[in-house]
């Protein structure tokens, strides 16, 4: 079976107000592979990933979703397919961990209806994955960052989409945690072959996850390829300009 | 477990609680007889006097906790009230003139210009704040906000211009400004009526945007939703029913802004029962306001927005300490 590219981005160019942060970007992201891009603090990786997930528009150059430009997709079908993890999330109003994470089936439910047994069981079954049973009734501004990063993540699982995008999965995470996230970033890949993209500054936790990788510096590509082969300690200390260890 | 089976019977119970004091409240406000403090059923009096109030305030009640709660989401701010885009001042505005030029004194079409140009001006002041923000290109909900509360500022200040130099109609302009339920007619009721009940199921329709765009921008684009064809959408119906209630009933202070924090303190964040629960509360907050103000002060007529507001307060703050401990 031929690998198909779910995304296909080609001399890509972004900036905010006049400046330029991702200079001429061309890269492929394969369907049904782990891939991660990694590059160091402000190098405009979350906004990268913003752009993938359409909800940042703008910037010159191509991006396609399966051979489909990104702004002639309808977004609530591309809502079906991509789901964004956003790292960046501040609350204001106090939901319960499961209302926040059933407004992930949003793009599905028929508003006069609203949800159905279906969407609460796929809602309690990432919440299973995410081990987090018990915080279903606590209160999101209530609850730790770490324990709030698993409900994001949960959240992502509960939109159901081939495609999953994530910001830094593995932040505010102990250990133990963030081998559990690993495990189900593997898992939803391995079993059901969702395609993941992760965008992330901590090398350390991609060993053995990625199966690609896109090395971001000063907003160009400093080196994509697959990860066992790219991924080595000369070029990650090039990639943080780190001198001598 | 049982902590929180024995919490959902409180809720509950609050609500039917709520119901019943509703329909209660419902029955005296339109028998009362405030001059003795008796009951009477008098068909005469409820027909023409007491319904027409009855229907408008609930009308009224439901647009401002409605959009009140809406605009807490919208713009992700709990202080967020019905009057924050300009629909304060602009219908005001169009009352004011119509005072000052003493169009109100007209026979039979008076009341009608003044409605008609308070909703007009309401409507158009919300236009006017939506093109200086240039809100269709930019689509900053913050600097739509700031500009409304800056064109609402000045706006009053121009209409206290205007209200110094019309003599003699002082007490009008103020009595109208705090508002007031006054008797309107079946067709105009109707009217209202439509324009809030349309607009209410639209935003109840949009529940899914709201929630989302509680949380964030992004979050909402993310989700499927066209932020720029969503948000005019609210922006737009909100704005007929409020200048719609409030070209009728004048400045109603505070109940866009508690009744959905009430409302948030029994049933929880979730938008869609927020704007659910308003179409009990709000009504129930200005019809039972009403009642105390005839009760308490019968003959003279203290303006309802001063009663809302000096009611409103204290009950909210009761509430928020009560939730904070």
């Amino acid at each position: 079976m031929s690998i198909r590219n779910a995304f296909k981005v080609k001399n890509l160019n972004f900036g905010y107000s006049g400046e330029m942060l991702l200079k001429d970007l061309s890269f492929n992201i394969s369907s049904g592979e782990i891939t991660v891009i990694i590059g160091p603090n402000g190098v405009g990786k979350t906004t990268l990933l913003k752009l993938l997930g359409h909800v940042l528009t703008g910037g010159s150059g191509v991006m396609d979703f399966f051979n489909t430009p990104l702004h002639g997709i309808k977004r609530n079908e591309f809502a079906k397919q991509v789901g964004i993890m956003f790292s960046d999330i501040n609350f204001i109003y106090n939901y319960s961990v499961m209302e926040f994470i059933k407004m992930a089936r949003y793009p599905y439910i028929n508003p006069f209806v609203g949800c159905t047994a279906l969407d609460d069981e796929i809602a309690l079954q990432s919440l299973e994955l995410a081990e987090i049973n018990d915080l279903k009734d606590k209160k999101i501004m209530e609850i730790s960052s770490g324990e709030l990063q698993l409900v994001l993540i949960a959240h992502l699982l509960t939109q159901d989409t081939p495609v999953l995008l994530l910001d830094e999965p593995f932040a505010h995470l102990d250990l133990k945690h963030q081998l559990l996230v690993r495990n189900v970033l593997i898992k939803i890949n391995r079993i059901k072959k969702k395609t993941v993209v992760i965008v992330t500054h901590n090398v350390d936790r991609i060993e053995g996850l990625a199966d690609h990788v896109v090395l971001l510096k000063k907003g160009t590509l400093f080196r994509q390829g697959r990860a066992d082969k790219v991924l080595t300690r000369k070029c990650i200390m090039e990639l943080y300009d780190i001198k001598k260890m | 477990m049982e902590k929180k089976s024995n919490n959902f019977f409180n809720k509950k119970i609050i609500l039917i609680l709520l119901s019943l004091s509703f329909i209660l409240i419902c029955y005296l406000y339109l028998s009362l007889d405030f001059e003795n403090r008796t009951l009477k059923w008098d068909p005469f009096l409820i027909s023409n006097l007491r319904l027409p109030k009855l229907l408008i305030g609930i009308l009224a009640g439901l647009a401002l906790s409605t959009v009140g709660g809406l605009y807490q989401g919208l713009f992700r701010n709990p202080l967020a009230e019905p009057y924050l885009l300009g629909i304060s001042s602009g219908s005001a505005f169009g009352a004011v003139l119509t005072f000052y030029f003493g169009w109100d004194k007209l026979p039979v079409i008076g009341h009608w210009i003044l409605i008609t140009n308070s909703f007009v001006s309401g409507i158009l002041t919300v236009l006017l704040i939506l093109f200086i923000s240039n809100y269709k290109r930019n689509l900053n909900l913050m600097y739509l906000l700031l500009t409304g509360v800056i064109i609402n500022t000045f706006l009053f200040s121009l209409e206290f211009l205007i209200i110094v130099f019309s003599y003699g109609r002082l007490q009008n302009v103020l009595l109208w400004l705090w508002g007031g339920l006054p008797v309107v007619d079946y067709k105009f009721l109707g009217i209202i009526g439509f324009f809030v009940l349309a607009g209410y199921s639209v935003i109840l329709y949009n529940y899914r945007s709201v929630n989302l765009l509680s949380v964030s921008k992004e979050f909402m684009i993310s989700k499927g939703f066209d932020l720029k064809r969503q948000t005019s959408i609210l922006i737009l119906v909100s704005t007929v029913m409020v200048a719609g209630v409030t070209s009728v009933c004048g400045i109603l202070g505070f109940i866009g802004l508690i009744v959905p924090h009430i409302i948030r303190l029994i049933v929880g964040f979730d938008f869609k029962k927020i704007f659910l629960y308003s179409f009990l509360l709000g009504p129930f907050f200005i019809i039972a306001s009403d009642t105390f103000n005839n009760l308490l002060f019968y003959p003279v007529k203290i303006p309802l927005g001063i009663i809302t507001t000096l009611i409103g307060a204290p009950v909210f703050f009761y509430l928020l300490r009560r939730n904070m401990k």
